[in-house]
């Protein structure tokens, strides 16, 4: 089967997990507790205003046909009315979407850019004192609560050393003054396309401490796993050989054993940036970041289903679409892998 | 040639990785946003973020955190927190004088009721002007008010109850008929939900009859001091003054207003202290009494008696072991009304005086009130008959469910107080935590309701009617059938609504002590605590006066930023 043939079924398979996922997630939402009509109405709606607004809403129909209208709707497009925001939940889903993708996507680069070489050190000096301390580093990230972690980064770096903003994604005053044209919705990127210089130092002092936060973690791993499959690799017999050969170790190391090591990171560097794609509940709440776990929770909170499906549904095509651009990824770099 | 294959392979493969992240961008996030196009960049050195951020150096911007965003700005639809947004764009016909519940004129100058209080009629402001240029008339008046009763939003519900229509009589003068002696129609017209006053051009932008509501949702045309300059979805919303104002901009105001949405309050407080706001609205209590000590803040809170705030816990009077009077009695008693007010709450509450606050008209201010007399308990458990052995404590063991608001800070305080004391007496609790709405849900029927349930209110005009009306029908038996009702007494149903509509004041009042007496003698709910509401403003903010009918909400217009001498 060539490549072209597998990413082809690969799509296709994702119509049937889209399916999938908004079946389940469409009934579990229905019998998650609260009423949608009772909060649409009002706090002191009447009882024949509740049931008007469930009218008006089709939820007096039912489940089965509420689910086939939602099916419809969805594949034209429409993911319906956030019954909370009163907006629709893919301009919702779109202005969230995109702030969790710029601090998810930023965190990810730290990820890669300081967990993949500590992991590769860490391999090379084996129980020195520079791998126990990454160790230790490494060790504590998985350990250490996200929340706790916040906080203390907010009282150290804004409170006491104070050269870093709280929360937020810029400082409103420099975007007042600097307009930003949106390209593509996130503001680093856009703000580096357009040289607006003031828009970008604002918003990367305000996405380095949440990317901080949730990087650490995946750091963690990625570390972590860098290092066991380094060791792995190390130890095979065609490094042996390389070696007897009279191969540059620079070359070795970085280059053969390297490519070699990293298809298994590669594998959770994806699984852990499809995850959180998917918006950091706490992450976005202490930093005031406008996300989709914001977003998320907020619909939960309130039964707003329609959102919670919108989130649920583009979590699930998200997930599946990283994950398949990192099977392409294996390809690119072990070309005996074949689907 | 196996080579070349497997190259062009590889390009295929970026390619298709390139393209696939493209798609990821351009379908997802790809779409260019509805803001302003970009104007030219300032020529002369702008002042550097350091500076701007910091509010304290901004004299001219209030800046306040909240924990959400408004769900819209419909004046006529607003029930909720968005009332921080739509209080200073709309004004109603009438207001509350500062921190009082005393009616005075704001868009109506003086006003005539008639004596059987049926007739209201309002002689209107001239010269008043929209913040669109459309003049302020009798006409907007009966458009606004004909709209929110259309519109079957908000606070329509009470509207509709009590007003029949309302007639222009000249082009500044306009009537409210209602259907029934309403004697508390005049302090509706000031509600924060009540003042729907908002100018006849939005029909413009009606789409399938919705009456503009739609529209409305981020654009708003009102009288009052300030307008919607720009909303950024889950960041902040900005408000700017309306230059043609009608008192003027004479004297010490803020020009702009910033209400960033800073949904962890912890996280307000560090931008309160790091001087990047001016208050907030979510402060929890533990931080408010550390801000206390600060000297860079000061704090208003409502003097004794100025709240219309309360807590309790709601007790079941038709399942479970709590249809026992004497047991609802033995919590009444247990609960360390003193204790949980000076320790868990730091002083920020005063202890109930029955189920209506104090500051609210018609209180009897001689009611009985419980206080904790862990002995008196104990008789009470004896008297119940759950004490046969005579040890104080609940023989065998006894298991209530108590169902509260998850994460609400006072509630979880309470909570923590009433496990303690249920323990004194073998009652152990069995806490729910759930959303509002799910914990609004299982109160409707008996099936899912539980033993005990925290909750607080607040009227949405300062008169007993919709003080212990609506909290009765709230929580107790509005909306349900018979067999649902969570507590039930044929008089006090009898007085509320007898009284409601009684043109005689005095008997009207006499009415309301006569129902509050049955809440306390029935004791279907332990009355805990009035909050003494409390807002934290850094120290070079002035001019902020609480008014118990606006709690979390602010008087902005009449705030000034100035740094202490």
């Amino acid at each position: 089967m060539g490549l072209k043939t597998y990413i082809g079924k690969r799509i296709m398979l994702l119509f049937f997990v889209l399916v999938g996922i908004s079946l389940i997630s469409f009934f579990i939402s229905h019998v998650i507790p609260g009423d949608p009509a009772r909060l649409m109405a009002g706090t002191f709606a009447r009882p024949e205003q509740i049931e008007q607004v469930r009218e008006e809403l089709g939820l007096d129909k039912p489940l089965y046909e509420q689910y086939y209208i939602y099916i419809k709707n969805l594949l034209h497009g429409d993911l319906g009315m956030s019954l909370h925001t009163r907006r629709s939940v893919a301009y919702d889903l779109k202005k969230y979407f995109a702030a969790t993708f710029e601090l998810t996507t930023f965190s990810m680069l730290i990820t890669i850019l300081v967990g993949v070489p500590i992991g590769i050190l860490s391999a090379l000096h084996k129980n020195t004192f520079y791998d126990h301390i990454f160790r230790l580093f490494s060790l504590s990230g998985v350990g250490m609560p996200q929340f706790w972690l916040a906080m203390i980064l907010q009282l150290i770096f804004c409170v006491k050393i104070g050269i870093l903003p709280i929360q937020g994604r810029i400082a409103s005053t420099v975007i007042e003054q600097y307009p930003l044209h949106h390209i593509t919705g996130l503001y680093l990127l856009d703000s580096l396309l357009t040289a607006n210089w003031p828009v970008f130092k604002s918003s990367l002092s305000h996405i380095l401490l949440p990317s901080l936060t949730l990087a650490y973690v995946s750091l963690a791993m990625v570390a972590r796993m860098m290092r066991s499959n380094m060791l792995e690799v190390l130890n095979q017999e065609y490094i042996l050989t390389e070696k007897i050969y009279g191969i540059p170790e620079k070359k070795i190391n970085y280059v053969y054993a390297l490519k070699n090591a990293f298809i298994p990171t590669l594998t959770i560097i994806g699984l852990s940036y499809g995850y959180q794609l998917a918006g950091s509940v706490l992450i976005e709440n202490i930093f005031s970041w406008p996300g989709l776990g914001r977003y998320a929770v907020v619909a939960i909170i309130n039964a707003d289903y329609p959102a919670i499906m919108g989130v649920v549904i583009l979590s699930g095509f998200l997930y599946v679409i990283v994950n398949l651009i990192i099977d392409i990824l294996y390809c690119v770099l072990d070309p005996r892998i074949k689907y | 040639m196996g080579k070349r294959k497997m190259k062009t392979k590889k390009i295929f493969a970026i390619l298709l990785v390139a393209s696939l992240s493209f798609i990821m961008f351009s379908g997802c996030i790809g779409e260019k946003e509805e803001t302003p196009t970009p104007t030219a960049q300032p020529t002369t050195a702008a002042p550097t973020e350091k500076n701007l951020t910091v509010a304290q150096k901004d004299l001219d911007t209030l800046y306040i955190a909240t924990i959400q965003e408004p769900t819209t700005l419909d004046p006529a639809a607003v029930y909720d927190g968005s009332d921080r947004a739509t209080t200073q764009i709309y004004e109603g016909l009438t207001q509350f004088k500062g921190s009082t519940i005393e009616v005075i004129p704001c868009l109506a100058t003086s006003w005539d009721i008639s004596p059987d209080y049926k007739e209201y009629t309002f002689y209107l402001r001239k010269g008043v002007t929209f913040s669109d240029g459309t003049p302020f008339n009798a006409d907007a008046v009966k458009f606004s008010y004909d709209r929110m009763m259309k519109l079957k939003k908000g606070l329509a519900w009470a509207f509709n109850l009590v007003l029949e229509r309302v007639e222009v009589i000249d082009e500044y003068t306009v009537k409210f008929f209602l259907k029934d002696s309403y004697p508390a129609f005049l302090s509706m017209t000031a509600s924060r939900y009540g003042a729907p006053i908002l100018s006849p051009s939005v029909m413009k932008h009606e789409v399938n009859g919705d009456l503009a509501h739609g529209w409305l949702y981020d654009h708003a045309i009102g009288t009052g001091p300030y307008m919607l300059k720009e909303w950024k979805f889950g960041e902040e919303y900005v408000l700017v003054k309306n230059p043609n104002y009608w008192r003027g901009w004479e004297g010490k105001h803020v020009n702009k207003i910033v209400f960033k949405i800073v949904p962890e309050p912890s996280t307000q407080k560090l931008l309160l202290e790091k001087e990047e706001i001016d208050t907030a609205t979510h402060i929890s209590i533990d931080d408010l009494a550390e801000l206390a000590k600060n000297p860079e803040f000061k704090l208003v809170s409502s003097k004794p008696g100025e709240s219309m705030f309360n807590f309790f816990v709601l007790m079941n009077t038709r399942k479970g072991p709590l249809q026992n009077k004497k047991l609802r009695e033995a919590l009444s008693y247990a609960f360390p009304y003193e204790d949980c007010i000076k320790y868990s709450f730091k002083g920020f509450a005063t202890q109930a005086l029955g189920p209506l606050t104090p500051s609210t008209p018609c209180h009897k201010s001689d009611i009985f009130q419980y206080h904790r007399d862990i002995e008196k308990a104990k008789e009470c458990l004896r008297e119940a008959g759950v004490d046969q052995d005579g040890d104080g404590k609940v023989d065998g063991g006894m298991t209530l469910s108590i169902a509260y608001m998850s994460g609400q800070d006072w509630a979880m305080k309470i909570l923590d107080v009433l496990t303690a004391a249920c323990q004194e007496l073998g009652i152990s609790l069995q806490p729910k935590p759930l959303t509002w709405s799910a914990m609004m849900d299982n109160l409707v029927s008996q099936e899912t309701a539980p033993d005990l349930n925290i909750a607080d209110w607040w009227p949405d005009y300062p008169d007993p009617d919709s003080f212990l009306t609506g909290m009765c029908e709230y929580y107790f038996w509005g909306g349900r059938e018979e067999k649902d009702y969570f507590y039930y007494n044929k008089d006090l149903v009898q007085i509320l609504s007898k009284a409601a509509f009684l043109p005689d004041l005095d008997e009207r009042c006499s009415l309301y002590k006569e129902a509050q007496e049955i809440l306390v003698e029935d004791c279907p709910a332990i009355w805990v605590l009035d909050l003494k509401f409390t807002t934290p403003l850094r120290k070079e903010v002035h001019g902020f006066v609480f008014n118990p009918m606006k709690t979390m909400t602010y008087n902005c217009y009449d705030m000034w930023k100035e740094p202490e001498a």
